[in-house]
């Protein structure tokens, strides 16, 4: 059937967002049992119907790929669109796995945008199965959404997905960032504080909404970040060959390795001698080890957009021995301006659970933003009240 | 306080081809007598008086119309300009009317037939305008000399940065200082020119109270840096009360200060960047001081600066003798030489000596009290139409004029973007606003700014139209994404504007690009 259709997947969570309302962090894991017992709904159907609803127009320009029942294909028939259900075990409750099997299906079936209505967890979900072969777009719908796939609003993403299927050249895809809240964090003990770290989990694809922007004092449009493009080639140009370099995790340090040449992974540590990969996604120990091993080396950070820790949170292998092995000064933090820009105040934390090594990180430290520019942010220690009066 | 009725505005819309597209081969405006034959026995024949080496060897392709033709057609592009006799509160530019005595005044020969290269003598009343603008611009700042030949405020932020250069250069030191100091929140010309100079920039970034802050700038200066390049306020509207000891840390280290006075409204008689210690400063005559703005063409950044680096200013400088005559004096072995043709725009020197003799020093306190009041006014009244927040609602000290507001909350419920406002509001008679300079940091943002120009009237009207945008949004979504409606021309289809092959800003460009489709 309509091979010259554009194939849309849909994927509901049916429970994301269901955390929000009772207190809890997300309806990840067992929080889901807990969050029905609390007396919570499903929204994100809801969010997906008011969604899908400007599509009317246009129902005989796509086909929607979804799984079966509340999953999608019941919101996408509901509004009469053309619509293919996709095999699924899942049976009441949904789980992770579902949604994974339902998305590698639909790219099987050559998907060309994926829809779906969710949160940072439905998001690292499809991402874990499908990485960045088919652009992503998340409508709005779960507790946390950190991650870079979400449109502003249910409406916002209706009309991205829009644009797409009249003409997906006029749609720019980039990579943005999957982020979710650190595991050790999403249950009990800290649920009393208000912020949550995340986690970096890797780059996916989404449509990039902001397409027509231009005002009447500038023209210019967002075409990426050519700043740290050029600050990037720079970094992998000058290179000391008797040096030995250390990438942090993300996609601004993983763009050095990648004009190298190397095959580095993004959501981890890498290491590079001689322009060489030494090392890939390494634990502490390994990296302790390749620090014995070459000696001075540099360590090269990212800022993870709305991470708010520099160290300590999904980078934990870089932990307070590494960074004293390496020394702070030869530490070089890297971010597009724009990050930076969004970030207000620009503070970032250290929790390296070492108060001589933290002290030594803390202040403000220079951040690369292209060659010969430059901004700063203040690096904090939180509060350790118990740590000080054992000092003590 | 009952909104104002939206006016039933509608712009003039000609739909005309370009001029290239019209008219009819052979016809013409006015059609000359041929050249009698006594007078070519005389002097020959016209065509001989040109140079052979200048002549062209084919017509150049132009238009051939009859005079009204030609007339009719530029009136109607005269009506079609869109905005600026609207009312336009555009944020960071301080827009103000240009009074027509002042216009009157340079359209007359003995301005605007005067050149530059005339014997001194025969300049001695445009000298004497220029060096007492000079003079007013000194009592201002507390600066020692001011030059004009910047033809805008980054031109101005440009000679500060070469200045900046010949300076260090001088003392041995250029190869060391090679960093400049600026806040993210300044103008971007200060990086921008920073960078073009040859110097890296460190940008300081914004922090809780509403500016950078000094444990950021001692972090940064070192005996790297060349200067500091900041504006006070800067586009968040709240002045730095740090400034004296952020001049003072970067003077210890050796660096230069200027202060780039693009948002000097507010502060009119009330600060004196000399004795604040800044080394230099900037003014935009072709705004704070009631000249006209024009797409980088008849604009005047004043540079001025203390008596040290006077040795560096962009030469001629006009000087006055023992004999209180006027002399231009050409600039001096340290001078950084031209940044701009002769002494200026003059004609905006002049319309800015106008403006300010007529405004007095108590007409320029005034109209600082009233500007800051304006702002200050405007923020209470947009704070209270649902979808507008404050950019950074954390702020919550008293502004000296604009700051960033944003519809992030109206587009997440609506859909509806800043850019869709910012077409629809022209619908109803006002200019489009400012949104922000890049990258955004705030969603959606908006810049509105009113001068001491607009009347409460005015100021209401737009507040009352954007309410009433807003509120379409939520009816009528539709309306407000599909805008404009009422002006010249409709919404637009930007997706091209970064592909060169989808337009043409010449009509020879035109022609290359789209050859099938000549006329």
């Amino acid at each position: 059937m309509g091979k010259d259709l554009f194939r849309l997947g849909l994927i509901i969570n049916p429970v994301a967002g269901m955390g929000g309302k009772v207190g809890l962090h997300g309806t990840d894991g067992d929080l889901y049992e807990r969050a029905i017992q609390l007396g919570a709904s499903p929204l994100a159907a809801d969010r997906a119907a008011q969604s899908l609803f400007s599509l009317k127009e246009i129902s005989e320009k796509f086909v929607v790929l979804a799984p079966p029942g509340a999953m999608g294909y019941e919101v996408s028939k509901i509004l009469g669109f053309t619509t293919e259900s996709i095999p699924s075990h899942h049976q009441g409750r949904t789980s992770a796995t579902d949604t994974q099997e339902a998305v590698k299906y639909m790219v099987l079936c050559g998907v060309q945008l994926i829809l779906f209505s969710g949160g940072d967890g439905t998001a690292r979900d499809i991402y874990e199965a499908i990485g960045d072969r088919v652009p992503i777009l998340g409508i709005p719908a779960g507790v946390k959404m950190r991650s870079g796939v979400f449109a502003y609003s249910p409406n916002t993403a209706g009309e991205l997905v829009r644009s797409f299927i009249l003409d997906a050249k006029k749609v720019k895809v980039h990579q943005v960032e999957i982020l979710d809240v650190a595991q050790e964090h999403s249950l009990g003990e800290n649920s009393n504080s208000t912020w949550q770290p995340s986690r970096f989990f890797g780059m996916a694809a989404a449509p990039y909404s902001r397409e027509y922007l231009q005002s009447a004092k500038s023209m210019s449009s967002v075409q990426g970040d050519v700043g740290i493009d050029e600050l990037a080639q720079e970094i992998a140009q000058s290179l000391n060959p008797s040096r030995l370099y250390l990438f942090g995790p993300g996609a601004t340090t993983h763009k050095i390795i990648q004009i190298l040449g190397l095959e580095g992974y993004v959501g981890g540590i890498d290491a590079v001698f001689n322009r060489q990969l030494v090392g890939k996604d390494l634990g502490e120990h390994e990296i302790l080890e390749l620090l014995t091993r070459f000696g001075e080396a540099t360590l090269f950070l990212g800022v993870i957009g709305g991470q708010g820790f520099l160290l300590g949170r999904g980078n934990q292998q870089l932990s307070a021995k590494v960074i004293d092995l390496v020394s702070p000064k030869n530490i070089v933090l890297l971010s597009s301006a724009e990050k930076i820009a969004k970030l207000f105040p620009v503070h970032l934390q250290v929790d390296l659970g070492d108060l001589e090594i933290e002290a030594q990180l803390e202040g403000y430290r220079e951040v690369l933003v292209a060659p010969g520019r430059s901004t700063v942010c203040r690096v904090i220690v939180p509060k350790r009240v118990e740590a000080k009066e054992e000092a003590v | 306080m009952s909104p104002s009725k939206m006016k039933n505005y509608r712009a003039a819309s000609w739909d005309e081809p370009l001029v290239m597209q019209m008219g009819s081969e052979g016809r013409r405006g006015a059609i000359l007598p041929s050249t009698e034959p006594g007078i070519v026995e005389v002097v020959g024949k016209g065509i001989n008086l040109v140079s052979p080496s200048m002549r062209r060897d084919r017509l150049p392709i132009l238009p051939e119309l009859s005079e009204f033709e030609v007339e009719r057609h530029y009136i109607h592009l005269s009506q079609q300009t869109m905005g600026m006799m609207g009312v336009s509160l555009f944020g960071t530019c301080t827009m103000k009317y240009n009074p027509r005595v002042s216009e009157n005044l340079v359209y007359q020969p003995f301005i605007s037939q005067l050149h530059p290269l005339q014997h001194e003598d025969t300049l001695q009343g445009v000298l004497e305008i220029v060096y007492r603008f000079d003079e007013l611009l000194r009592e201002l700042s507390g600066m020692s000399k001011f030059v004009f030949q910047a033809g805008g405020g980054a031109d101005a932020a440009y000679t500060q940065t070469c200045i900046t250069r010949a300076y260090h250069a001088s003392r041995g030191q250029l190869g060391q200082r090679n960093e400049i100091i600026t806040t993210a929140q300044a103008h971007p010309s200060s990086p921008a020119t920073a960078a073009a100079a040859g110097f890296k920039v460190i940008t300081l970034p914004l922090e809780a109270d509403g500016y950078a802050s000094v444990e950021a700038l001692r972090a940064v200066v070192s005996s790297r840096t060349a200067a500091l390049m900041v504006n006070n306020p800067d586009d968040i509207g709240i002045y730095n009360p740090h400034i004296k000891e952020w001049v003072d840390i970067v003077h210890e280290a050796g660096g230069l200060c200027f202060y780039d006075h693009a948002n000097f409204n507010g502060l009119m008689t009330r600060v004196r960047a000399a004795e604040l210690g800044f080394d230099a400063c900037m003014f935009m005559l072709h705004k704070t001081f009631g000249g006209p703005k024009g797409g980088g063409g008849p604009a005047v950044g004043a540079y001025g600066c203390t008596e040290a680096l006077v040795p560096f200013l962009p030469g001629p400088l006009i000087k006055k003798d023992a004999n209180g005559k006027f002399v231009l004096e050409k600039e001096g072995p340290l001078s950084i030489g031209r940044v701009r043709e002769f002494w200026g725009n003059v004609p905006v020197v002049i319309r800015a000596y106008a403006w300010t003799r007529a405004m007095g020093a108590e007409g320029l306190r005034d109209a600082a009290n009233i500007s800051v009041l304006a702002n200050n006014y405007m923020e209470k009244r947009l704070l209270e139409i649902p979808g507008v927040t404050k950019g950074l609602p954390e702020l919550t000290k008293r502004r000296l004029e604009m700051t960033r507001y944003s519809l992030g909350e109206l587009t997440a419920e609506t859909g509806v973007s800043t850019l869709d406002v910012q077409n629809r509001m022209t619908d109803f008679g006002v200019d489009a606003y400012w949104l922000s300079h890049e990258p955004w940091f705030i969603p959606e943002p908006f810049t509105p700014e009113a001068g001491e120009l607009w009347s409460v009237e005015d100021i209401d009207y737009w507040i009352d139209v954007l309410a009433h945008v807003c509120q379409e949004a939520r009816d009528t979504p539709e309306i407000v994404k599909s805008s404009p409606h009422n002006q010249v021309v409709h919404k637009m289809d930007g997706s091209g504007l970064n592909d060169p092959s989808k337009w043409a800003t010449t009509w020879r460009a035109y022609l290359r690009k789209y050859p099938d489709r000549t006329r």
